[in-house]
Order: structure tokens, then C-alpha cells, then sequence
């Protein structure tokens, strides 16, 4: 709990980036870098005094990380399927749910798939991994090198995997957008592909990660618009520490244009480092004044951050918000 | 001017009011506004739909259009119309909505610069 508020960080990885999981390929070592780069350019201080981040998490030091050292109530550990340079993906299937089933009352796993690694057998995969692995959500990663890259509108490719996830009950479906790994083509990770899935899928709802920089004004205008789409701010309070005042500015336009019922905390630990500073920043932050005069935006209120924390994250999960939070007065 | 409801219902007089002088304009746009609820107190909560569902205008409308309009029936004494924009950005909506009302650009009086919940 964090002053009394439900903690519900809708995605952590226990990624694996170790030698032994990188593919035998020139651009599998770069592409890590850049990875790294964008955790030690953009963590908090004093979220990441660890040896080295190229590393396989143990479940252990995820737990302390996340759990230990943060007030955070829960999580989900979502596997990444990038596989253009991870042997065994970059957060894979098996460490997810080791983490989520060692912790049951903590974490919950998201599964994670890709036509460009399992074809032919990807929605038995699926199937796989919602009744053998209780996977309670999926996440994508669309843009690929080697042309292996697939719209997340694309009838034959997408469509298929949305609806057996729909048959096998899941109801939330996440996405990566912008910040690419690597050197994938940047417009393939837009949002805008999202946008007629969500219109061809009304009963499921789309999540948007990373506020699909650098397409913030699609991914604003597109959360705006479509009731089934939300967004994370996974790994977005970081830029505080860079770039204030943009920051400021994203925060703003998310609570002026999109809600902050459709906002979401998510951490990216453990590439981000331990959630705790992120934490206590979104507690204690304000939408400076100037900003409110210029822009118009509005002041967030401890109301807006009850529900960015988790309890929206909880209402789309099916997840019953603890009865300490769930009765607190919202404005005390 | 404060026009009366003739005894009829305050949601009636506020849908026929958004019939016949707003949603025409906002039709326009490919957009349009319903009344939600009204509550004990005349707040009148509406949705804005079509193409007005996502526009960063809506602060914009909801302050010169939807609330002018409906703040002249009796019984209603103000439009939430789900938009948040600062104090600051509210009083200077209020501020041209009264110039333009001043110099007959507006077929209806000052109504306060628009019910976009303000948090500042």
C-alpha cells in the first residue's frame, strides 16, 4: 500500500539478458546495449544499485526489488516475445510464470506470443499457456528485423490470436508501442494499427505501453477515442529525472485529453530498478502551475492517482481491490 | 435571460434545448452531445459522442456552446460535461464567452466559462 492505496503494477519483467540467452548474430549484442542504454539513461536514482542489469533475473532478487523494497501489492510479470536476438525470448514464458506461481498471491503472469517464433502452433500455444500456465492476459511485440514484422490489425495474422484469446476467457490484451529495441523499423511500432482491432474487437480491451513514445500525440488522440483502449505508463515516469518539464507536459495532456481512468502504473522493473522512487515521484506529484495556466491542464488529485496506482489496473484484471484501500476516504 | 421550463421536466426542456440549438452545430463536425443525468441539485451531466468523443476541443465547446445554452432554463445550474481543464484555462473560456456575449456574438447570456471539472 502506498499511503493507503492499492499498488497494482500492471507490468514487470524478469527478463533475461544474460549471455547464454543471446542468439549468435551481430546485431544481438547491440541490441541488448540499446536496452540497457534506455534503463541507465532514463532510471531513477538510487532504483538501481545493482551490479549489472545484462543479467538473468532470479526470482529472489525480483521479489526484493519489487516487493521487498517497494510498497508495491501487486504485480504482473508479463513474458516479452521478442525473439530476433533472445534465444529463449526477451522475459520468457517459463521465468513469468515461475515468478507468478512462487508468488501466487502476489504476482500474476501474462502470457506472451508471436507468429514469427511459433507459427502454425501459436493459438495451441496460447491455449498452452492460459490452462496449463493460468496466463490472465497476453502481451505483443509486433515490430521484428528479418521481415518478420506483423500488424496488430492484420485479419489473418492478428485476428486469430484475439479471438482464441477471447474463447479462452482472457479479456485484456497488451501491447509494446514505440521505444523499438534495436534497430526494427520505428513506424512499425506505432499505435495506429490498434485502432480498427479495437473498433473489430469492442468486448476486449487494448492496452498501450510505453505511451508509444515517440508517437505520444497518436497514442493520446487514439486512448481518447476508443473506450476500449488504455494506456501504461510502464517505464514513463523515468523521463522525470531526464526531461522534466516534458514529462510535466505528458502528464498534463494524459490527464486533460485521455483520464486518468484509463492510466495505468506500470514499473518496468527490473529494468527500471526498483519501483519505490517512481512510487513516491507519482505520489507527490503536482502539474505545476505554469502549465496549468498555458496549457490548460488540470491538477492531478489523489483520486487520479488512487486509480492510476492500481485500481484501474484491478477493475480490468477482475481484481478485487483490498478492503483498506477500497474504503479510504479518496481525499484524505 | 432565464427561460422557464413550463412545468415540464428539467431533462426535457435541456434535450429539446440540445436539439434545437446545439446539436445542430455539432452535427456539423460529425459530433454530438446527450444528456447523461441531472442531478438534486440542476447539474446537468452530458456525453459528448461521434467525432467530439476524443476532440481536445471539447473544454472548448462545453464552455461556449453546451453550458450557455443550457444554463438559461430554470432549474439548471450547471453542465458536467466529463472534461477537466485548469482554473486558469476555465476563466479565460468564461472571459471570451462573456466579450463575445457583450458585443451580440452570442444568442444567450454569460454563463461562467464551462463546468470542466477544474482541479486547480
Amino acid at each position: 500500500m502506498l499511503q493507503g492505496n492499492f499498488v497494482f503494477d500492471c507490468v514487470i519483467h524478469a527478463y533475461d539478458m544474460s549471455e547464454a540467452n543471446l542468439l549468435d548474430r551481430a546485431d544481438a549484442a547491440p541490441s541488448r546495449a540499446s536496452i540497457l542504454g534506455l534503463g541507465e539513461a532514463t532510471r531513477a536514482p538510487g532504483s538501481g544499485d545493482y551490479p549489472t542489469f545484462a543479467r538473468k533475473w532470479a526470482d529472489r532478487d525480483l521479489w526484493e526489488m519489487v516487493f521487498g523494497r517497494s510498497d508495491t501489492d501487486l504485480a504482473m510479470a508479463q513474458t516479452v516475445p521478442i525473439f530476433d536476438w533472445f534465444k529463449d525470448g526477451f522475459a520468457p514464458v517459463r521465468a513469468q510464470h515461475d515468478f507468478a506461481r512462487a508468488h501466487p498471491d502476489h504476482v500474476l503472469f501474462c502470457g506472451g506470443v508471436d507468429p514469427s517464433y511459433h507459427g502454425a502452433g501459436i493459438l495451441d500455444e496460447m491455449e498452452r499457456q492460459v490452462k496449463d500456465l493460468h496466463a490472465r492476459s497476453f502481451k505483443f511485440y509486433n515490430a521484428h528485423v528479418d521481415g518478420k514484422t506483423w500488424r496488430c490489425d492484420d485479419e489473418k495474422v492478428a485476428y486469430p490470436m484475439y479471438e482464441r484469446a477471447r474463447t479462452l476467457g482472457i479479456k485484456v490484451l497488451q501491447f509494446h508501442k514505440g521505444i523499438p529495441f534495436g534497430t526494427q523499423n520505428m513506424e512499425d511500432l506505432r499505435p495506429n494499427d490498434l485502432q480498427r482491432a479495437a473498433r473489430d474487437f469492442p468486448d476486449l480491451t487494448f492496452i498501450i505501453h510505453h505511451l508509444a513514445l515517440p508517437y505520444f500525440d497518436e497514442c493520446i488522440s487514439i486512448a481518447a477515442r476508443f473506450r476500449n483502449i488504455h494506456l501504461a505508463l510502464s517505464g514513463s515516469l523515468g523521463f522525470y529525472y531526464l526531461r522534466k518539464k516534458e514529462f510535466f507536459m505528458q502528464m498534463g495532456r494524459l490527464l486533460q485529453e485521455v483520464g486518468s481512468d484509463k492510466l495505468l502504473w506500470g514499473s518496468e522493473a527490473a529494468l527500471m530498478g526498483c519501483p519505490q522512487p517512481y512510487l513516491e515521484l507519482l505520489w507527490n506529484l503536482e502539474i505545476p502551475s505554469d502549465l496549468q495556466e498555458d496549457y490548460g491542464f488540470p491538477q492531478i488529485t489523489r483520486e487520479d492517482k488512487r486509480k492510476i496506482l492500481g485500481a484501474n489496473f484491478a477493475r480490468l484484471m477482475d481484481v478485487e481491490v483490498p478492503a483498506a484501500a477500497a474504503g479510504r476516504d479518496p481525499c484524505g | 435571460m432565464r427561460v422557464r421550463t413550463g412545468g415540464g421536466s428539467i431533462k426535457a426542456a435541456a434535450e429539446e434545448r440540445l436539439r434545437a440549438s446545439v446539436s445542430p452545430l455539432l452535427h456539423a463536425h460529425g459530433g454530438d452531445v446527450r444528456i447523461l443525468s441531472i442531478s438534486q441539485d440542476g447539474v446537468v451531466t452530458v456525453e459528448f459522442c461521434g467525432a467530439c468523443v476524443g476532440c481536445p476541443l471539447r473544454p472548448v465547446t462545453l464552455a461556449l456552446l453546451v453550458e450557455p445554452r443550457l444554463k438559461t432554463l430554470d432549474g439548471v445550474t450547471g453542465v458536467d460535461g466529463g472534461t477537466r481543464i485548469s482554473a486558469a484555462a476555465a476563466r479565460r473560456l468564461a472571459e471570451v464567452h462573456a466579450r463575445s456575449f457583450a458585443r451580440g456574438g452570442s444568442d444567450v447570456p454569460t454563463s461562467g466559462g464551462g463546468r470542466s471539472r477544474e482541479t486547480a
